[in-house]
């Protein structure tokens, strides 16, 4: 799109060819009123009040596209009186009674637009309408009476979130927002991801969270504040007086309620936004459109769920076991203990007795940390993360190949890429703000998306393809699409030839992935492989997201690798659009294997084994450093068991639930010499410990973290650390100084400034380059230049080149005769992880109160079972129990249970020791079970009030043509020329 | 050989021991602020004698009822019209341009100086003074000015 002259009130501007026009007049700040349209939404044209004379015809700004020289007049009383007839519209659907309304906070659109256009009276008065206010649902309510039908809250959910709940019914005689077919808020298939009330441009749909709190007059009986709404309308002679008090009373209310920038906790997506605090309570988090992986977009978790931060269950104070139970202790005690008790058994035992494990909920800094305390105080390479859990075969992948154990591109590059691949990833509910991005390039841009997964999950309902592989066998289907697409002479020639190593060999190496040969152990039909082939062929981009559908399998890092090397055939790395995606599971597993807990790494990836690099490190920390990489979580496990292992710190991570096989790791831990656990609760895991130290959460501390796109993002302290819970790297430096280290870090800028001067991979990472929403994404040189899309000129190998990876197939798991049932395991969208920050939300815990055991119909009849079943699964290692809920998500002999159990369903009951053979991460997704019915049938698990049981309605937006064919709408540019 | 336990002994802090460390922060909170504490004291004392502080105390105690009454009564009629009245008297006030308005008061001014100067002298003025006195260039500006202010008063 060139650039082209407008006129614009006598004077030019430059503006986009077909840019629309509201839009190029906002930037050059030209105020027009506008309160349906919305920057992250574009036209929604239901308002009709950023009428503009265009050539002389009143036009909506909104939707007329830019032409070269167009003459347009934005301040004509034609103009003004249209605009004016159209907020007289939108105010007989709203009554103004800002000074007592919660969303009185200085961002109300309507107030801003009656200011603004300097009304003062208006002409059709206002009507309430006949329906209740609906406050059924658990975190927002919807008031019909307020509500001025501008759609915002319909197209966020039909077409950004692509829930495709919410639609206007524009025929009746009052037309109001429905959820499904007209149920309940409760009833609905909301999911509760709160963007519409994020969106509502008044106080129709708010934040229960916010009603009664935010106002200093809004917390009044209800009778009362009826007559006193009455009372300002009767007073007020016009609107200029109301709006001037109630202004008034929005700065009044700045000064108790605190906003403040931070990063979600829950998952790898990174969502940013501003949290609102009045004393220690959450009244909303609010996304902005300069968020920059996520815009206005949250999830139910991130715009909800902060209710643990708060719960009475909070650990206040140290602990130390003291016989049967744990006595509270004041920090000096705590860690002159543990420092005592450390350095007994590393002058006992050697260093390497101890071992630690950093968590991905905490920040870079604090991985930095506990990573220099293990090799700098302690003298260890014995330091690993959960991404052993999850993450790190996909890692493994990509170093063999392409160089960056990261995503290559941003979110943009998937939202634009031509086919979207999604392998072993439930998108949908494990990260669902990225989810609604791909739904939306699907949606409304055309763009394909293929499902790859044994379970019929969101993504792979709305998928152009759904395909379902046999258990583990993906590497050999990616193995044969490659073969065939270079069979065809599909492969990009000209990319292998200038950046690829190794076509020949590998070309070889697939010599036994025939078509007829990926049928059979696949179970995916000959036409079907020629058809992916054939689409992948025929797209321009693609992207191949995966998660642990991948990863969690023996032969994890080849399948990732598989992946790679079919986007590097492919020629689909190092160009908008295109690249691999392993999505990553925590708000900063990336970033704490990044900053160097992990046992063959320091920060930035750099080799412990590598002289160069271990000396840079000595020579800053002032130590000689072990140079034998350490212990990964799994091999600590078989250390204590062997006796090798005496001592272990854990820092925020529920091993005892969340490492497979528990019984065994249980066992581990009460072995062990000296124990100590830092969390927020007295997890499983604090449960055997001999230390517990109270730890604050991402709320409570300054920070950054990074999500999977390599993104750093810093966080703010909204809240002060409850108790005398401390942030994890102030915990770090008082053991460290009690071992006689002098860290003396006043604020984690320090520390990310120290990181940054050693690991090149962060040489521009400062603190001030990430003030408010600013980010980087790493690799970020020295100058602060950044890298949101990796591999554009060269790989980062020796030569520039990337490089194709021979692999062969010589394992393949299968269930057998006695464990005849294929145990598949993932995250539920309302839930993290094993749950204890969810549980602790009782808006999601009436919806989805427990976890379950999903069974496909054919299983059901075959045992003759029925919804509510409670049946037990055994497996070789253990076994689980729980009620059933039927449903054609799994088929056949397949059943899916969500992970977030930590009582009789706890999944990792089930797991077995086996493990990807190149990282040790546990072969979650592997599980063979029998199953015993112990109860034909019962209560469905799932509520009635569950969003899984509602029924969505899909539309391409809010349908304006509606209501613009209603006998009762005009145009109120025709009536402006009719008057005129 | 350590088997999970869950029970927590907590740190019984005595109620004496409490409230030692509540006056220990309440007298450094006083220190740090002396001036400031002396002056609400003083100020409190003055509420007090006059009563002020008894009747907030009442007035809080019952705020749900007393806001109630408040809200009905001022949303009497004759209350609405003393409340509209008292918005239309500031919007009049806000409509009034005082930088003009001072150029005209300042000659006001002098002409109460010369008025008031005159007001003991026995002085009378014939028609045909007057006229001439037209001549007077003060008096011609004072005449014009009255009757631009007479034309601008009569515009509807």
């Amino acid at each position: 799109m060139g650039n082209v002259t407008i006129t614009v009130n006598g004077g030019e501007i430059t503006a986009r060819e077909n840019q629309y026009l509201l839009q190029a007049l906002l930037e050059h700040e030209m105020d027009v009123p506008h309160v349906c349209y919305h920057e992250s939404l574009g036209a929604i044209q239901t308002c009709d009040t950023c009428m503009v004379e265009v050539n002389g015809e009143l036009v909506r700004a909104c939707s007329y596209k830019v032409q070269e020289g167009l003459v347009v007049e934005t301040e004509t009383s034609k103009v003004k009186e249209s605009q004016k007839l159209a907020m007289d519209q939108i105010l007989k659907n709203h009554e103004l009674y800002c000074t007592v309304c919660d969303k009185n906070n200085g961002d109300c659109t309507i107030h801003n637009t009656v200011k603004a256009l300097g009304i003062e009276h208006q002409s059709i008065p206002f009507q309430p309408k006949p329906y209740e206010v609906d406050y059924s649902g658990s975190f927002y309510r919807y008031d019909p009476n307020q509500c001025i039908l501008c759609g915002r809250c319909v197209e966020v959910c039909q077409d950004v979130q692509v829930n495709e709940t919410l639609t206007i019914d524009w025929s009746r005689e009052q037309p109001r927002v429905i959820w499904d077919n007209d149920v309940p808020i409760d009833q609905s298939s909301c999911v509760n991801c709160g963007q519409c009330v994020t969106v509502c441009p008044c106080n129709a749909l708010m934040e229960k969270s916010m009603l009664g709190e935010a106002g200093f007059l809004t917390n009044v009986e209800p009778g009362t504040l009826r007559s006193m709404i009455n009372l300002t309308k009767e007073v007020e002679t016009g609107y200029g007086s109301l709006m001037a008090i109630s202004d008034t009373e929005a700065e009044l209310r700045k000064e108790r309620i605190k906003k403040t920038k931070t990063v979600c906790t829950y998952c790898g997506v990174g969502c940013s936004f501003y949290i609102w605090t009045k004393d220690r309570k959450v009244l909303k988090v609010e996304p902005t459109p300069e968020s920059p992986a996520n815009g206005i977009s949250t999830c139910v978790k991130g715009k909800f769920g902060w209710d643990y931060v708060n719960s009475e269950e909070r650990l206040t104070k140290p602990l130390i076991r003291e016989g049967d139970h744990f006595k509270e202790v004041e920090w000096d005690e705590a860690i002159r203990y543990v420092a005592k008790r450390f350095k007994e058994i590393k002058d006992a035992h050697g260093p390497d007795a101890l071992g630690f494990i950093a968590s991905s909920k905490a920040t870079n800094e604090e991985s930095y940390l506990l990573q220099k305390f293990a090799r700098q105080v302690i003298g260890t390479n014995n330091v690993d993360n959960c991404s052993r859990y999850c993450q790190s075969p996909a890692t493994v992948g990509l170093f063999r190949t392409v160089g960056y154990g990261g995503d290559s591109g941003s979110f943009s590059d998937i939202a634009s890429s031509d086919l979207v691949i999604i392998i072993g990833a439930n998108t949908g509910e494990s990260h669902p703000v990225l989810a609604s991005k791909i739904k939306r390039a699907q949606k409304l841009y055309g763009q394909k998306l293929l499902v790859f997964d044994l379970r019929k999950h969101e993504m792979a309902e709305r998928a152009d393809m759904f395909i379902r592989p046999k258990p583990g066998t993906d590497l050999v289907w990616l193995s044969a699409v490659t073969k065939y697409i270079i069979d065809q002479n599909w492969h990009d020639e000209e990319f292998i030839k200038e950046r690829v190593n190794g076509f020949e060999q590998y070309k070889s190496s697939l010599e036994p992935f025939t078509l007829e040969y990926a049928e059979e152990v696949t179970g995916i039909s000959k036409d079907t492989l020629i058809k992916v082939a054939e689409t992948i062929h025929q797209s321009k981009t693609m992207v191949i997201c995966w998660a642990m559908g991948v990863t969690q399998q023996q032969r994890g890092s080849d399948t990732s690798t598989a992946i790679s090397n079919l986007l590097l055939v492919t020629g689909n790395y190092g160009k908008p659009g295109t690249g691999a995606y392993p999505l990553r599971g925590h708000n900063n597993v990336q970033g704490c294997s990044d900053f160097g807990s992990m046992p063959n790494f320091f920060p930035g990836y750099e080799k412990v084994a590598d002289e160069k690099v271990r000396s840079r490190y000595e020579k800053a920390w002032g130590v000689t450093l072990p140079k034998n990489p350490g212990k990964d979580n799994h091999q600590m496990v078989k250390a204590i068991h062997e006796g090798a292992l005496k001592a272990l710190y854990v820092t925020g991570e529920d091993m005892g639930i969340v490492d497979a096989n528990i019984n065994q790791v249980g066992a581990a831990f009460e072995k062990l010499e000296f124990f100590v656990v830092q969390d927020l609760f007295l997890t499983k895991t604090a449960q055997y410990a001999d230390v517990v130290l109270p730890a604050s959460p991402s709320l409570e501390k300054e920070g950054t973290f990074t999500n999977t796109e390599r993104r750093i993002q810093r966080l703010y302290e909204a809240l002060p650390p409850l108790g005398d819970s401390k942030p994890d790297w102030q915990i770090y430096c008082m053991l460290a100084k009690a071992l006689g280290f002098n860290w003396d870090y006043q604020h984690p800028g320090e520390i990310m400034e120290e990181a940054a001067s050693l690991a090149p991979l962060f040489a521009g990472v400062s603190y001030d380059r990430l003030e408010g929403f600013s980010s980087l994404q790493w690799p970020v040189e020295k100058d602060g230049t950044d890298s949101p899309l990796l591999y554009e000129d060269r790989f980062p190998f020796a030569d520039g080149k990337a490089q194709l990876y021979p692999l062969q197939v010589d394992y393949l798991y299968d269930v057998d005769e006695e464990y005849d049932l294929h145990v598949n395991n993932g995250r539920l969208l309302e839930h993290f992880h094993e749950g204890n920050m969810t549980y602790k939300s009782q808006g999601i815990s009436r919806k989805t109160p427990n976890a379950f055991i999903e069974i496909s119909k054919e299983l059901a009849e075959e045992r003759r079972i029925q919804e509510g079943a409670i049946v037990k699964l055994i497996s070789k290692y253990g076994s689980v129990k729980g009620p059933v809920h039927i449903t054609d998500r799994v088929q056949k002999h397949e059943i899916f249970i969500p992970l977030n159990d930590t009582g009789e369903l706890a999944i990792n009951r089930l797991t077995g020791n086996h493990a990807d053979r190149d990282t040790n991460t546990p072969a979650y997704k592997e599980i063979a079970v029998k199953m015993v019915v112990l109860k034909e049938k019962g209560d469905s698990p799932i509520r009635p009030n569950n969003h899984r049981n509602g029924k969505r309605n899909p539309q391409i937006g809010v349908k304006v043509e509606k209501k613009w064919e209603r006998s009762d709408y005009t145009f109120p540019g025709s009536k402006v020329k009719i008057h005129g | 050989m350590a088997k999970p336990i869950t029970t927590i002994k907590k740190i019984e802090v005595s109620q004496e021991e409490k409230r030692k460390q509540n006056l220990l922060e309440i007298e450094q909170a006083l220190a740090d602020n002396k001036e400031a504490v002396l002056e609400g004291i003083a100020c409190l004392r003055k509420l007090h004698d006059a009563g002020v502080l008894e009747i907030a105390n009442a007035l809080l105690a019952r705020k749900d009822q007393v806001l109630e009454n408040v809200v009905k009564e001022v949303s009497r009629k004759p209350n609405i019209d003393v409340l509209k009245n008292i918005v239309n008297l500031l919007m009049l006030l806000g409509t009034i341009d005082l930088e003009k308005l001072q150029v005209m008061s300042t000659r006001m001014n002098a002409g109460i100086q010369e008025a008031a100067a005159s007001v003991n002298k026995e002085e009378t003025t014939s028609i045909f003074q007057l006229l001439s006195a037209l001549k007077d260039p003060d008096i011609n500006r004072s005449i014009t000015m009255l009757l631009h202010f007479l034309r601008g008063m009569g515009k509807s």
